[in-house]
């Protein structure tokens, strides 16, 4: 038995596809501050919770195991594009994202009603800077890394407040988002 | 046609929630670095090969090596800088000089962290290559 049909895979890949080229505009960005990226490849991550079955026994337009394959190919696809794929920083972002997507799915999943995009997008930012800092510490750099952590902490606020507003206002009022979210 | 000022979204309680916790981590962090600083006066250069104190009032350039090449550091004038490594972005050079309490530069594909440490209060638990 296939794990999903054929329309829930053309959805997974037109996200992850999606993502892959929002991957690219982000490389394309330069930086104003070192190590500042604005994690436009999240969007359609974030996005894609609005498709995940919200209660038991309700239909809906993806399984939650589709989620976490967005996930992968949004790293490989970053891994590609920022040609970090053979290096740690690879393994950095997947235990990364990883991270943001379960804390992110859990927001959205338990506190549906008093959260919107913003929130979780703020929360995924925040578990993603502190599970790479904690992977640096253990691996890496050692203590230092606690250094590092306001900087990106700072950042991952603004623009996780950024990328959140925009998912948000975005699944809110695209008619093409509504038109995914049919279920036929 | 009216136009109202107001936010392009509607906030819900758990947003302002993340927002602040998120935030507070932020402040909290900020301030346990600067905390750690005081009185500058060393540069800690931390890679591959182990760690290493400098004075920052002595004026030299340290050459260290990591898994993608070399990374070059200048310790100028009480400052500390990248001014050249092996990686393809070389955001370390980019971030400019290092001097004041919890300031740090770092090239992660060469696994480099420079970061000032304080006086005499540290205990020196680094060796020198």
């Amino acid at each position: 038995m296939p794990m999903f049909s054929e329309k829930q895979i053309n959805r997974i890949a037109m996200l992850g596809a999606l993502s892959l080229f929002l991957s690219t505009v982000e490389y394309l960005f330069p930086r104003p501050i070192p190590f500042m990226r604005l994690g436009l490849a999240n969007i359609p991550v974030i996005l894609c919770l609005d498709l995940l079955p919200s209660e038991k026994g309700r239909e809906s337009v993806l399984p939650t195991l589709a989620y976490f394959l967005l996930i992968l190919l949004k790293v490989l696809g970053q891994g590609i594009i920022n040609g970090t794929m053979a290096s740690y920083v690879f393994l950095f972002s997947l235990a990364g994202s990883f991270a943001s997507g379960v804390m992110m799915y859990l927001a959205w999943r338990f506190l549906k009603r008093n959260i919107t995009f913003v929130g979780i997008s703020i929360l995924g930012a925040l578990i993603s800077n502190m599970a790479q800092i904690i992977l640096s510490i253990a691996f890496i750099f050692g203590s230092t890394a606690w250094r590092i952590l306001p900087l990106f902490l700072g950042i991952g606020l603004v623009s996780g407040c950024i990328m959140g507003i925009f998912a948000q206002r975005f699944s809110e009022k695209s008619l093409w988002w509504n038109k995914m979210r049919d279920i036929k | 046609m009216d136009y109202e000022m107001k936010l392009p979204i509607t906030l819900k309680p758990f947003d302002w929630a993340a927002f602040i916790l998120s935030l507070a981590i932020f402040i909290a962090f900020t301030l346990f670095g600067w905390k750690q600083g005081g009185n500058i006066t060393y540069l800690l250069i931390e890679s591959q090969d182990g760690s290493a104190l400098y004075a920052l009032s002595e004026d030299r350039t340290v050459t260290v090596k990591g898994p993608v090449g070399e990374s070059i550091i200048q310790i100028s004038e009480g400052e500390a800088s990248f001014i050249y490594s092996d990686c393809a972005d070389e955001l370390c050079v980019q971030s400019g000089a290092i001097s004041g309490p919890g300031e740090w530069a770092a090239c992660l594909p060469n696994r480099v962290i420079i970061s000032t440490r304080g006086g005499e209060s540290e205990v020196l638990d680094a060796h020198v290559f």
